[in-house]
This record gives C-alpha cells, structure tokens and sequence, in this order.
C-alpha cells in the first residue's frame, strides 16, 4: 500500500461518514478533547485511538468487546507463551522490555480493522471515518500478517501459484469470520494460535467432498484424522532460521534474519489431541534460536527445548494437486517429503525430537499405482519448475472493482503476480522494511 | 355426575397425553443426525444489538461541530497535518 498524505490521514469524508450511525456521536465522547475552533486547544487531552480502551465500544457493542478482550489480537499471549515456555520467570521482565520494543505495533484494535489502517502500513483513515464492516484485506489483515501469509497467500513467493481460495476471490474474512476474529465463541485467553477449536475448519465447506463416501480415493483412505487437509494440499512456504534482534545505533530497534528458503515438510504432529488429531503435519521452522535475544542478555531461553523449533503450520496456498498428492508415491516412501533427522540441526534435535520422523511411510501392500494426477490448468500458477509447468504465468486475478477484497479504492496493491526479484520477492517491498507485526509473529513462531 | 364425567375425561385424557408423550419419546429418532459442534464458517452475531438503539436513544445531540469542521476541510488539513515522525530501523530477511 501507498502511505496516505499527511491530510489524508485525518480527513473524515463529510459525505459518507454522515450516513454511518457512529456519526452521531459527538466525537469528544469518544476522542476526549474539546470541540473548539483552535486545534491546539482543542487537542488537549485528545486520545487518537480511542478503540485501545475497547470500552468506548463496548457500550454499544457488548457482545463483541468482552471477548475480543479475550482474544490473541488483544492479548497477544502467543509471544508471551513461545517465549516463557522456554525461558524461567527471573528473565520475564526482561524479555517483556524486549517484546514492548520490538512487537508494540502488533496490537490490535478494533480500530486497527475497521477504521484506521495499521501502524505497520502507515496509519491513516481506511474511508475517512466510517467504520467499515468489512475490513478490506489488504488495508487491514495481510497490512499486518504481511510476509508470510501474505506470500503465500497471494502467490508471491518464487514460482508458486496463489491460493486456491484467493483466485476464487475469497478475502480472509471469508474464512476467518466475526465471531472468530472478536472471540466470540472462541477459547478465551488462549496460549497461541491452535489452542482450543479449529477455526475456521476446512470441513465447513467442503462436507460433501471429505473423508470416506467422498469418491476421491485419496480421501477415502486416509480419512480425516491421519493426515490435516494441508498436508496434501499446501505446498511449500518460507521456512526461517537465525533471527536476532537487535537496536541500531539510534536506539532503533529492528530484526535480522539471516536464512530462509522455501520447502515443505511433514512432521509428526507436536499439537496432537480431539481438535487436531492428525498423525501427520506440515511442520515449519520459526527464527528462534538460542541467541536470539543476546543483545538483551546472556542465556534468556534457558529451557529452549521445551518447545520444537519445527511447528505446526496450516499454510495459506491450498492446491487441488500439489507435488506430494500427485501420487501415493510422492508421499509414501519419500524421505524427502519428511521431516527425518537428517534435517534438523544438531543443536535442536531434542528439542524437536516429538516431531522428527524416522522415515517416510511405505505405502501399504496391495494398492495398485494408479495414473497420476496433473494440475488442472487453474492450479497452474506460476512458471519454472516441471510441476507448476513453465511459463504459465498469471493464475491471479488481478485487484479490480470488489472494494471489500481489495481494500479501498487504492488501485496501489500490486497485482499479486509471482514475483521473483529484489525487493518485491519478500513483500512489503520499497519503502517499509520495518517489522510489521506478522514479521514479528512469524519472528516468534505460532505456537 | 357430570362433573365426575369430566374429571375422568380430563384424567383419561392426561394418561394420553403421557403415555403419547412416552411413546413419541420411545420411537425412533428420524430427524436429521447431530451436526458436529464446530464453528462454522458463517457468522451469528448481528448488526445493531438493542443495546446499541438503547444507548443511541439517549445521546446527546451532536455539538462537536468545530471538529468536524476542520476535520472535513481538505484545504485546512493539508496546511495542518504534518506526518509522523515514526523513525524506523531497517530490518534484514522475511521475518
Ligand atoms: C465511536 C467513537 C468515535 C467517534 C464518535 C469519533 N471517532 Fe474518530 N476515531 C475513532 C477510532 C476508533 C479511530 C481509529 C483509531 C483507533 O484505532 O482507535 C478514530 C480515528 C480518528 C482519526 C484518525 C486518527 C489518526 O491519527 O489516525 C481522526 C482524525 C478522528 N478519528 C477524528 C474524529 C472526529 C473529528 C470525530 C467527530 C466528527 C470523530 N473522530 C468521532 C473513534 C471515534
Ligand atoms: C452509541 C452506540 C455506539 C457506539 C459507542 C459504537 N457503536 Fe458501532 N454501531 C452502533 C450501531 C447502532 C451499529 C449498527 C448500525 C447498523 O447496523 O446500521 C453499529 C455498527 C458498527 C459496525 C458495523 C458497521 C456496518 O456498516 O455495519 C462496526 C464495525 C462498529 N459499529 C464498530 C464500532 C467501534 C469500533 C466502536 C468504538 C470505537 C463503536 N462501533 C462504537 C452503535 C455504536
Ligand atoms: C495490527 C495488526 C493486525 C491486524 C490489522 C490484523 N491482525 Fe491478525 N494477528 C495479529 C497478531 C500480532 C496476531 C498474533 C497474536 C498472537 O499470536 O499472540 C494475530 C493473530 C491472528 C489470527 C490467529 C489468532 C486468532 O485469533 O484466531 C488470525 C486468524 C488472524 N490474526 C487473522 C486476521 C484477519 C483475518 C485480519 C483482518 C480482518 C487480521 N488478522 C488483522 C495482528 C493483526
Ligand atoms: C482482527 C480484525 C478485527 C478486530 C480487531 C475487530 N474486528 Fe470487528 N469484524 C472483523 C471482521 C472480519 C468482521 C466481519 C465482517 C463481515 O462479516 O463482512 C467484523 C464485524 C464487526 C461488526 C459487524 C457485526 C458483526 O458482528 O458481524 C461489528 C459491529 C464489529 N466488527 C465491531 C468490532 C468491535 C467493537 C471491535 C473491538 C472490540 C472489533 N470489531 C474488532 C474484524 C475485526
Ligand atoms: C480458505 C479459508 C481461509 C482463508 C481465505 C484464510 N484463512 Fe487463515 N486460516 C485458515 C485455516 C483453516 C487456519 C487454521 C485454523 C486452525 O487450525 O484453528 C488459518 C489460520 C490462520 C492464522 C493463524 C495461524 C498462522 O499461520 O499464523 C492466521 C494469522 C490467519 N489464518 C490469517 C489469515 C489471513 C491474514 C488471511 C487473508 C490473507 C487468511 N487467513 C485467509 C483458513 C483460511
Ligand atoms: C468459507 C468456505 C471455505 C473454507 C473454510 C475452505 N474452502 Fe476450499 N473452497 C471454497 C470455495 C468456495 C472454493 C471454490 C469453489 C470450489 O471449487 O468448490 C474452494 C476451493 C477449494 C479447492 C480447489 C478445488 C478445485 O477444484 O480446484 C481445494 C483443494 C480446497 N478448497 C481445499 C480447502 C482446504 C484444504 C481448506 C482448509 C484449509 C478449505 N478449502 C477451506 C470454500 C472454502
Ligand atoms: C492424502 C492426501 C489428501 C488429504 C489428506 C486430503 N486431500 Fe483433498 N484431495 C486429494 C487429492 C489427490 C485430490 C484430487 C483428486 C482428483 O482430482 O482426482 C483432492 C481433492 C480435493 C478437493 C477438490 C474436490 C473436487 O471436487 O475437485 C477438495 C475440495 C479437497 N480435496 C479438500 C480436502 C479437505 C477439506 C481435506 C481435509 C479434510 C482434504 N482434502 C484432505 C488429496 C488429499
Ligand atoms: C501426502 C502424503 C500421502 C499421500 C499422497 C498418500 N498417503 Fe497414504 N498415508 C500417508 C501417511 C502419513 C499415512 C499414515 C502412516 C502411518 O501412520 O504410519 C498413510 C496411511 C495410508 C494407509 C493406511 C491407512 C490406515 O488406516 O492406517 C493406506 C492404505 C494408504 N496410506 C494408502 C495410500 C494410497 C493408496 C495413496 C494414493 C492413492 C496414498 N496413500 C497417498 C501419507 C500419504
């Protein structure tokens, strides 16, 4: 996204925001401040957010503001769990100063969906004051969960097709939903992002196509409880090692990671229970390591193997046919698709010793190797490798009217074409190489 | 008698009503098996709660004019905003 000028940022657009119910709320009941004609005056005492005291919400909105209270986008207990789980109560406070430095713009309000643009993308009125139902994707959501889900999302990593779901048009509210983004109904103060119920679940959509009864052999024999839907059907995505935040020389504070690559591995489910039964995952490395947090202070994770550095991971770039369920045989059997031990380094072998697996299963005696699978040319996304086949170059749609899914009237969202080069290639791209909040959420790991 | 008529009836016909109730609870159940308590991908909480018609009723009227004026006059605001002075570190890598 363009940053908004300066007076955009402020400008409440008199035509639409007459017609918005909010309109008729005096704006100091919520802003504070004093209705007079100077604006330094008028500005004492002034709170620009006022949605960071959901109360001034909540009055009129009490079935949502309790339990967004509740919710990670408020409490952002997901750090504090990655990082307390592995490290003891006399460092807290420390990695506390440390997480108010590097991650103060990932807080959520309501405001951060429905009225203004995120810190990260710039700040500003998303359509000059009225509160828009409907957060527009990429103002709001991937402004934040910028890189990673982002990318995979769109189609802008290296030579992968976008989501199928994202070239049906579906923005993330299409499956990420009210209720679930406020909480409501959800696990209140949850450890991190899989606690509690799936949601959305892949089923809620696809009954009729999932599991035994389904026709679709591969369904009809796994089931649905030995491997997740993205086990199958996500293909790779950016797996980070070596993250180390620092402060530059003004007291700045930014991050560094030093190696990524794209890959795709299943790992034996470290999540595993009712909700998530699956015996086998998509599994990703975080950028943690011991080091991470030196230039705070010596041995701050002192217990760094309670946790797996290789997560459970439900990757945003659904394929009908990827490379692993093109055949029984590009999946059974194929070290290569596995997380064996080979792969993990030395130093974090135990800790992720309940997620290695020893070898790629066999397929089992007496199913005959049928014909495999091609990729339908809508799946057919970008060009380079054999699979995705060459050449074939736009699977995206690109931004047009739809204001909800697009965001705005902004026609400044590059169309989400695979790209390969520079700056581009890792998203966020010119002028905003700042952590936005999901660089540190993907910094800290899911879960 | 005819009150001791209508007693039995009403006594008869509480026994129906009970026994029916027995049996209706006895059969078979036909109606569509139990959906799985999941979160769907729909949503139920709905635009404006009564609380909210409730607490707009007794706003007072809208007196804020000055802020809206200038908040409203491109002209005025492009002379008086000025961006922020967020400086920001560079970072390296995909995070
Ligand atoms: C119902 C509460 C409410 C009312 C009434 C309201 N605002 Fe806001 N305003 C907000 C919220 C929420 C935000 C987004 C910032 C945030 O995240 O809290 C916001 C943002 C703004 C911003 C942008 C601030 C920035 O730095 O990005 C301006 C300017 C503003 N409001 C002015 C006004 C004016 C002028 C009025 C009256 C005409 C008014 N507001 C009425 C809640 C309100
Ligand atoms: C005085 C009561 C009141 C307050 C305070 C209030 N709202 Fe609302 N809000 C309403 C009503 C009433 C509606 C329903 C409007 C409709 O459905 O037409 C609504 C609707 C909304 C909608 C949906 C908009 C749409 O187009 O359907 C959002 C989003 C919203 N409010 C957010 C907020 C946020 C965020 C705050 C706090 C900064 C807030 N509201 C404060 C009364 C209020
Ligand atoms: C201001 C930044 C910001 C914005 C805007 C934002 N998010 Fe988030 N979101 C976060 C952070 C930070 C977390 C992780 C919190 C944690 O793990 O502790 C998160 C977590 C989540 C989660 C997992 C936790 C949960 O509550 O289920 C989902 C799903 C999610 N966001 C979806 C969305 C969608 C959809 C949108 C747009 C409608 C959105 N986010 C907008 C910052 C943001
Ligand atoms: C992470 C993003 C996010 C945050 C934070 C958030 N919302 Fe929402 N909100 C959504 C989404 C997504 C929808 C669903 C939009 C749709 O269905 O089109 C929604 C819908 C709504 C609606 C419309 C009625 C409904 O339930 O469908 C209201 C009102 C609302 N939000 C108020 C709030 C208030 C008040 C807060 C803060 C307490 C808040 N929201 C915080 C994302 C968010
Ligand atoms: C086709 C449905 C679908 C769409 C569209 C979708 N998601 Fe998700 N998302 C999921 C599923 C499924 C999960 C895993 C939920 C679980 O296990 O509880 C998930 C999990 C998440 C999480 C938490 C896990 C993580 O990777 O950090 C975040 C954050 C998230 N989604 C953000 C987004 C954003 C932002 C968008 C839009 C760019 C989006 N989602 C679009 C289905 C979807
Ligand atoms: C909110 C509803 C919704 C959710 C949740 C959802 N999908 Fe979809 N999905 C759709 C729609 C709509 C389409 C496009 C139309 C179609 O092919 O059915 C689609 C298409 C697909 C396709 C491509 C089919 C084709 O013919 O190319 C696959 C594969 C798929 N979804 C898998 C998943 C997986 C895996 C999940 C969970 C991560 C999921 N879906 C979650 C609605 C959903
Ligand atoms: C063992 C691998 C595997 C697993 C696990 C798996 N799928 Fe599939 N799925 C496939 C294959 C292979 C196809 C393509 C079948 C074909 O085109 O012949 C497919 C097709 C689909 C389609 C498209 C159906 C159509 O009509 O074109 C959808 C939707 C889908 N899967 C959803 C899911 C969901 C949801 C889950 C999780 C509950 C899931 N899949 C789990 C391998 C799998
Ligand atoms: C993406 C990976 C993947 C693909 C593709 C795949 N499988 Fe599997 N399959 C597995 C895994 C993992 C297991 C569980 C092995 C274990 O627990 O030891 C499994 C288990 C099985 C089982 C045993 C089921 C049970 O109830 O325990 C059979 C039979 C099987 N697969 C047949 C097939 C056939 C036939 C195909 C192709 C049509 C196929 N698989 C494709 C990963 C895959």
């Amino acid at each position: 996204m363009a940053p908004l000028e300066p007076w955009e940022r402020v400008w409440i657009d008199a035509t639409a925001y007459k017609t918005d119910v909010h309109s008729l709320i005096n704006c100091t009941d919520c802003h504070g401040g004093t209705a007079l004609d100077d604006m330094d005056a008028a500005h004492v005492g002034m709170n620009p957010s006022p949605a960071s005291d959901p109360q001034s919400c909540g009055v009129c909105h009490p079935d949502i503001t309790p339990a967004d209270a509740a919710s990670l986008h408020t409490t952002l207990r997901g750090y504090d769990t990655v990082l307390y789980t592995r490290s003891t109560p006399e460092n807290h406070a420390i990695l506390e100063e440390m997480e108010s430095n590097h991650c103060a713009s990932c807080h959520t309000t309501c405001g951060d969906c429905h009225i203004s643009q995120p810190a990260s993308v710039g700040g500003g009125l998303l359509k000059g004051h009225t509160f828009v139902k409907t957060p527009p994707m990429s103002q709001t959501c991937t402004g934040c969960h910028g890189s990673r889900i982002k990318n995979e999302y769109f189609g802008l990593n290296e030579e992968l097709p976008a989501d199928a779901h994202f070239r049906t048009r579906m923005a993330c509210s299409a499956c990420h939903t009210a209720d679930e983004v406020h909480g409501v109904g959800m696990t209140l103060n949850a450890d991190h992002r899989y606690d509690g119920v799936q949601s959305p679940t892949c089923e809620s959509c696809h009954q009729d196509k999932v599991g035994v009864g389904s026709g679709i052999e591969q369904h009809e024999v796994h089931g649905t409880e030995i491997l997740s839907c993205q086990a199958c059907h996500s293909i790779a995505y950016t797996n980070c090692s070596n993250c180390h935040v620092e402060k530059n020389e003004n007291g700045l504070p930014f991050f560094k990671v030093e190696e990524h690559a794209l890959g795709f591995y299943l790992g034996r489910n470290p999540l595993q229970n009712g909700e998530r039964p699956y015996r086998f995952v998509p599994v990703r490395h975080v950028p943690i390591d011991l080091n991470s947090f030196s230039f705070y202070g010596e041995n701050l994770l002192p217990n760094f193997n309670r946790l797996p550095t290789w997560v459970y991971s439900t990757p945003h770039n659904i394929q009908k046919i990827t490379p692993q369920n093109q055949a029984c045989e590009n999946c059974h059997g194929n070290d290569d698709l596995f997380l064996t031990l080979d792969k993990v380094a030395l130093a974090e072998r135990e800790a992720n010793k309940g997620v290695i697996v020893d070898k790629a299963p066999p397929l089992p005696e007496g199913y005959v190797k049928k014909a495999d699978l091609t990729p339908t040319a809508e799946s057919d996304g970008g060009g380079g490798d054999g699979f995705w086949g060459d050449g074939g170059s736009e699977a995206s749609p690109t931004p047009a009217t739809g204001d909800d899914f697009w965001g705005g009237s902004g026609s400044s969202e590059p169309t989400p074409t695979p790209t390969v080069s520079g700056d581009d290639f890792w998203g966020g791209g010119n002028s905003q190489p700042t952590p936005t909040p999901t660089e540190a959420g993907d910094f800290w790991g899911g879960n | 008698m005819v009150y001791r008529a209508l007693s039995k009836l009403v006594l008869f016909a509480g026994l129906l009503l009970v026994g029916g109730g027995l049996l209706i609870s006895c059969a078979p159940d036909t109606s569509a098996p139990a959906l799985t308590p999941r979160p769907r991908a729909t949503s139920t909480t709905a635009g404006a709660t009564p609380t909210a018609q409730k607490v707009l009723a007794t706003l007072r009227a809208f007196v804020d004019q000055s802020c809206l004026d200038c908040h409203t006059n491109k002209d005025q605001l492009v002379k008086l905003a000025v961006g922020p002075v967020v400086e920001k570190a560079e970072s390296e890598g995909p995070g």
